[in-house]
This record gives structure tokens, sequence and C-alpha cells, in this order.
């Protein structure tokens, strides 16, 4: 950020809006999303520069306004690279049929959005909700599984979520929302309002009595990662925190990397976490923060409770 | 003879391998899927070996190499130079190169004859790569792109090149290589070749999501179908006539 006022000082006079706006296609719906680039890292040279060389275009020196449009779209069978690169931490490090499950979400045209900035660039976003039942049968399916029955293994939660593959599977959606670290909370309410219609448009319109069945979804299972803190002397005192992971869960608060994730996991009927394996998980621990999986499930009755809290939120 | 493999998800395995005709270099790490796909197809006719270059598992990047030699970054470890060399059969060279553009897989591509070099790559490395591995060096881009050792692949059979390359080019390209060239992509759209496929005369191994037509470009540019490795270089043989009889 710091990095963009600079190269606006050096360019001659154009308005930062014009660099970074990309129009909007003759898309589908469009949102707009304003990013306010807050340059609190620039050290006082570079504001001196910015001021100095730019001083008539620049009145505000310390924040820029960026206007960029995002688009919502089918998932096209192009966005397959996009996609698998959404999903690559879908289950950290294991190894396992992301192609297939991608090819999974591609080939679901009725339900299921895809968030880019333009139709030909790479997605930002996707939101999708497969039937358990419906695609129980396929590997990626079957690999999903059993790594939650694995993570899953000594706690209450597990004999529900055991249900939810077994029983009740054809009632159960796994909900997948994966999006890029930094992309605006203003994308949720309609991917979500999105989501519900697609779903609702289908129990109506799909060719068969059977698919129009699988999409009368009444729980959405749901895999997120969030963050929790840990406080500096538990990090420090390696003993005592695995002694503490042992007793309880939650230690500690948690931090929900994409908003809306903590609406949901308020109005869920059960959830549990574990901790991340692979890269993600050294980086974050020196922060203070540990790096989780939090599985919950949500009753289809509380959609529009959701998306009620959801819109409170954004404003 | 081909197949498909992935090193930890990912289907970028040229990154992570080294295939020529006289040897093959796998990284580390990753589970042993991936090493144990290269010995059951490899193991019994060209050493399968599993190396590190400067600490990286991006072994296929930083190394170039055909029967003849095998050229290495200059930030590989003593250790990982002494364990290559005695791994690789004696008739390969193996050098160490002082070169500002140290990943060399992406700057060289080359078979036993013939190679294509990055056009900023210094004049003493160019000489090393002709007295090493024993080719004719030219200079070239592909599709415009300077990192020769990404966009293409080529063995003495064959080449694949980004999709992008105009028809006079891969001409151009063709007749300095004196092999047929075809300008594809492999793991589902992919245009990095060198990334996604390592092929000799006799077998490729290309990334899990490479499509069905694409594999059989690569399988007839490549002749792969009913290639058989041997240490006999047969141009023209009398099959014409074992097949009529």
């Amino acid at each position: 950020m710091a990095a963009l006022g600079k190269r606006k000082a050096e360019k001659s006079p154009t308005p930062s809006s014009e660099e970074e706006e990309e129009e909007a296609g003759n898309g589908n719906e469009v949102t707009s999303g304003s990013e306010e680039l807050d340059s609190d890292e620039s050290t006082d040279p570079e504001d001196e520069l910015n001021t100095s060389s730019d001083s008539e275009h620049s009145s505000q020196p310390s924040q820029e306004i960026v206007d960029v449009d995002f688009e919502y779209f089918d998932p096209k069978p192009n966005d397959f690279h996009g996609i698998k690169a959404l999903l690559r931490t879908y289950l950290d490090d294991e190894t396992w049929d992301i192609s297939g499950f991608t090819d999974l979400i591609l080939a679901q045209t009725t339900v299921g959005t895809v968030v880019k900035a333009d139709e030909d660039e790479s997605p930002i976003a996707l939101l999708t909700a497969l039937n358990i039942g419906r695609y129980q049968k396929c590997s990626c399916m079957v690999e999903i599984h059993k790594y939650l029955r694995v993570k899953s293994a000594h706690k209450v939660e597990s004999a529900l979520l055991e249900d939810f593959w077994g029983k009740y599977a054809r009632e159960v959606a796994l909900l997948i929302s994966e999006r890029l670290v930094n992309a605006p909370l203003e994308l949720a309410p309609p991917l979500y309002q999105g989501l519900f219609e697609e779903i609702l448009w289908a129990t109506e319109d799909e060719p068969t009595q059977e698919l129009r069945e699988s999409f009368k979804i009444k729980h959405y299972l749901y895999l997120t990662k969030v963050f929790e803190e840990v406080t500096e002397e538990k990090s420090r005192d390696k003993e005592q925190r695995k002694k503490q992971k042992e007793e309880s869960e939650a230690t500690g608060q948690l931090i929900y990397i994409k908003p809306e994730d903590e609406i949901l996991h308020e109005l869920s009927s059960w959830s549990f976490t574990f901790p991340v394996t692979g890269d993600g998980a050294a980086a974050n621990q020196t922060k203070g923060l540990q790096q989780l999986r939090l599985v919950m499930a949500v009753d289809a009755k509380h959609e529009e409770k959701f998306q009620a809290e959801l819109k409170k939120l954004i404003e | 003879m081909h197949l498909g493999v992935q090193f930890e998800n990912s289907n970028e395995i040229g990154v992570f391998s080294k295939l020529t005709n006289a040897y093959c270099l796998v990284a580390i790490g990753g589970s042993e899927n991936f090493y144990s796909t290269f010995e059951a197809e490899l193991g019994d006719v060209i050493p399968v070996v599993k190396a590190s270059i400067a600490g990286t598992r991006v072994i296929g990047r930083m190394c170039v190499g055909n029967k003849n030699g095998l050229l290495l970054p200059q930030a590989t470890t003593d250790q990982e130079l002494l364990h290559i060399r005695n791994c690789l059969p004696d008739s390969v060279v193996v050098q160490r190169v002082d070169e500002r553009l140290s990943a060399l897989g992406n700057c060289i591509a080359c078979n036993d004859y013939v190679s294509l070099i990055h056009t900023d790559l210094d004049r003493e490395t160019e000489e090393l790569v002709a007295d090493v591995l024993g080719v004719e060096v030219f200079r070239q881009t592909i599709a415009g792109n300077i990192l020769v050792g990404s966009y293409c692949q080529f063995t003495n059979r064959g080449g694949l090149v980004h999709p992008h390359t105009s028809i006079e080019d891969l001409d151009e390209l063709s007749s300095l290589l004196q092999v047929p060239l075809v300008a594809g992509t492999v793991n589902r759209g992919s245009e990095v070749i060198g990334a996604g496929l390592v092929v000799n005369d006799w077998t490729a191994f290309c990334g899990l999501d490479t499509t069905a037509t694409e594999l059989s470009v690569i399988e007839s540019v490549f002749k792969l179908r009913d290639a058989q490795p041997s240490n006999i270089v047969n141009e023209m043989r009398a099959s014409l006539i074992d097949t009529m009889s």
C-alpha cells in the first residue's frame, strides 16, 4: 500500500481511480466495492514526496479510494485452475483428488457462484453447495469424509458427523466458501443470497425428481479456517501449552477470517475445531495466533436470520 | 509410454524432477509415490536419484542436462554435488556453473544434440553448455518468451512448445533443432510445458490434470507409442520390411 502511494507520486498526474478501476462488462450482477487504502505504514519522507510533486491532486495525503467492480458468474470450465487454486488448502496438506472435486463443482451449473473482477480473470471467491448424498460415491467426497472422520476421532461430534454422511446424507449439503484473504466483505451478502435463491430454483427446475429432492437441503456442513489467540506466556511455555491443548479445545478467542463465519458459528447446531497441519501452522504460531480448522453444521431454517445478520454486519 | 504423476498435490512435476536418456533426478520429500513411480518405470534402465539443489526441491528448474552432462547452479552445495556425481553414470560430466541466471532449467532447454538458451546468458555459460552437454547452442525465444526452458520440452525425437508459438517460429525452431515440433499445452491448458512435463526418448511423465487430448499429442510428437529403451541409436531401421513380412 505504501508502494502504491510512491508510484502515484512519480507518475505524471493521473487520478488513481483510472488506473485501478476495472470496468464492468455486460456481466450478470455487479457489485461495486470501494477499498480504502490506508498508508499507515508510509513514513514521513514518502508523505513529503506525495504532497510536493502531486499537491494539486492528492488533497487526502493519507487515504486513497480505489474503485473495483466485481462480477458474479456461474462456474465455467475455464475457471478450473482458478477454483483449484482456491481449494488447494481445503484439506491442508493432505494428498487428495482436488481436480475431481473441482470438476464436481464445475459440473453443477445450477447451483454455485464464482466472483471475478472480469470474465477472463481468475476467480477471487467461490461459493457453492454440494449435496452429500448425491456425490457420496465420488472419490474426492470419500477422501473428505475420511479426513473429517480422522480429525473428529475423539470428539463428541464424531457421531453427529457420521450421521451426516450416513443416514442424513441426502438432506445435508457441503457448503464450500473460499476466497482470497483480502477480498472485501461486501461480496458476501449477494453471494449467499444467490446461493439460497439458486437452491430454491433448483428444487423446482431440475429435470428429475431425484435431483429436485437433492436440493431440499435441511443442513449445511461447513469447513472453514479460523485463528485462535494464543497468549504470549502460553506460546513460550511449550509444556504448559501441550497440557492445555489436551484439556480444553478453545483456550482462546476465535478470530474468523471470513466475517460471516462468526454469524454461521453462532447459528450452528454443533461444531468442533482441530489444529492445522502443514506450512500454514508454523508461520502463524509466532504471531500469537494459532491456525485452526472449524467444522460446523448449520440448520437450513436459519437462512433468513443469517442473511439479516450479515446485512447488519456490513452496515 | 506415458504416466500421470503428482508431487504433493502439485501437477507441476517438471519442477520437481529432471529426466534424460541416461539418468533421472527426483526431489526429496512429498510422498514416496512420486519417487516410486519413476523408479518403477525407469529403475532397471537408468539410475533414479533423489537429490536437492541448494537445499531446494525445485531441482527440475535449477539444473539442465542430457546424456553427456549435467549443469548445476553455483548455489549447489558440495555435498549435493558429490552425491549427484556419485550416483550418476561415469560418462555423465557434472559441473557447477557460475551464472547470474541461476535457474538453469528455466533458461536452457536441450536434447542430446542441440540446445536453446536464454538470450541474456553469459558467453562463458554458453561455452560450458556446448562443452559439458556436447550440444550446438542457439539463443532463441519461444513465442516471445526468453525463458526457453520453461516453455518447451524436446527430446531427440520431437518437441512440444508454448501454445502461442506462430507457424513461422515453429518452422524455424524445427529446422534448428532438427526434430518435429508441435505447439500445445499440458496439465489441462497450462502453457508452462517445462513445468508440467518431463520426457526422454522412450517415456514421458506429466501432471495428473493432463487431458486425454494433450496426452495423445504428447505421445505422437515424442513418438512414444512404440518406443523402447535402447542404447543403440536406430535412426532408420529395417522395420518397414519387418512389418510387411
